[in-house]
């Protein structure tokens, strides 16, 4: 059995390039050794921030932002047409990325304010058949992603 | 006080790091007796989404959005990526009296191994019922009134996507 498990320092220039030297977490997926002839992209976590050409790690993993002090992960926001609806998201300070998913009859445009809120705006109508149609109250699902950079490209 | 991480055998297997997640009542749970979807991290899952680099644009243009670099190279397969934007509302059009389209989510990306582009869906869906189809390509059309996305948030994610690259031999 390989090891699978790095906390602390890691001397393995397979995963991180000829003369990397690097701290952090490091897991290799199962049936590979760590430590071992093992590539980047066998590891499952890595927390090293370290960038070098051709010894890329990664910005660590997909997170999914509480939406409530109990530790829930998603809510269901209803709207009414012509309205804004919100949810607090309080447990990881600001910047966070919302996806919103699930609208339950399928029309309106959401605008999204994903800070420490997530707002929800619907229309004020929306078209069918090339006809205008008041927009009607919508349910929509959402989960909030954990942001590491607000840079453009990060 | 639960016990929040485990590094070790877990069961009956050994060479385990596995962390547990707040349960619904924003306490800890304990990793030696709870279920898989309990932990927040666990070494058995042979892939994870790490983030391999985001972006946060007003707009992508028709070139798209290339997310590798000389410290990014190639993953060597298309990467599962989320976009998240403002504008991902319905659209509807009508052509003819018999031709409409109504699509409730018109936010489509195309995915390379080199860039993330937004894309159109095009839907005609005819009343005779012979001739629905849909389509999708890299960039925006013209002449065509989806709206562009606005206030993109891109994570590219360290998952194979692509034909060929999702077996255990190659990435997976």
């Amino acid at each position: 059995m390989g090891n699978r498990v790095i906390i602390g320092r890691n001397q393995n220039t397979n995963t991180h390039g000829s003369g990397a030297d690097i701290k952090g977490v490091f897991v290799a997926r199962p049936g590979k050794a760590v430590t071992g002839s093992i590539s980047k992209h066998d590891l499952t976590l890595n927390t090293d921030t370290v960038v070098s050409t051709n010894a890329r790690v990664d910005k660590g993993p997909l997170q999914i932002v509480p939406t409530t002090s109990a530790g829930g992960l998603n809510q269901d926001i209803q709207v009414s047409g012509d309205a804004t609806g919100a949810a607090s998201i309080g447990n990881i300070g600001s910047n966070h990325v919302a996806r919103v998913y699930g609208m339950s009859n399928g029309v309106g445009t959401p605008s999204v304010s994903s800070t420490t809120s997530l707002n929800i705006n619907n229309p004020v109508n929306f078209t069918w058949y090339d006809t205008t149609v008041a927009s009607t109250t919508q349910t929509y699902k959402t989960v909030i992603f954990k942001q590491y950079s607000t840079s453009s490209l990060w | 006080m639960a016990n929040v991480a485990l590094i070790g055998r877990k069961s009956s297997t050994s060479g385990v790091f596995v962390a547990a997640k707040f349960n619904s009542a924003g306490n800890r749970v304990d990793v030696t007796s709870c279920e898989p979807y309990d932990l927040i991290y666990d070494s058995r899952s042979t892939r994870n989404a790490n983030v391999y680099r985001g972006a946060n644009t007003s707009t992508h243009s028709n070139s798209g959005l290339t997310f590798t670099d000389s410290t990014h190279p190639d993953l060597g397969y298309i990467p599962l990526t989320l976009n998240m934007e403002d504008v991902h509302g319905s659209h509807s059009g009508f052509s003819s009296g018999a031709n409409y389209h109504q699509i409730s989510d018109t936010s489509a990306w195309t995915t390379t191994s080199t860039q993330v582009t937004q894309s159109n869906i095009s839907h005609l869906a005819s009343s005779l019922g012979t001739s629905d189809y849909a389509f999708e390509k890299g960039g925006r059309a013209t002449g065509i009134a989806f709206p562009n996305a606005t206030n993109v948030n891109t994570f590219v994610l360290t998952i194979p996507c692509q034909y060929g690259k999702m077996t255990d031999s190659t990435y997976w």
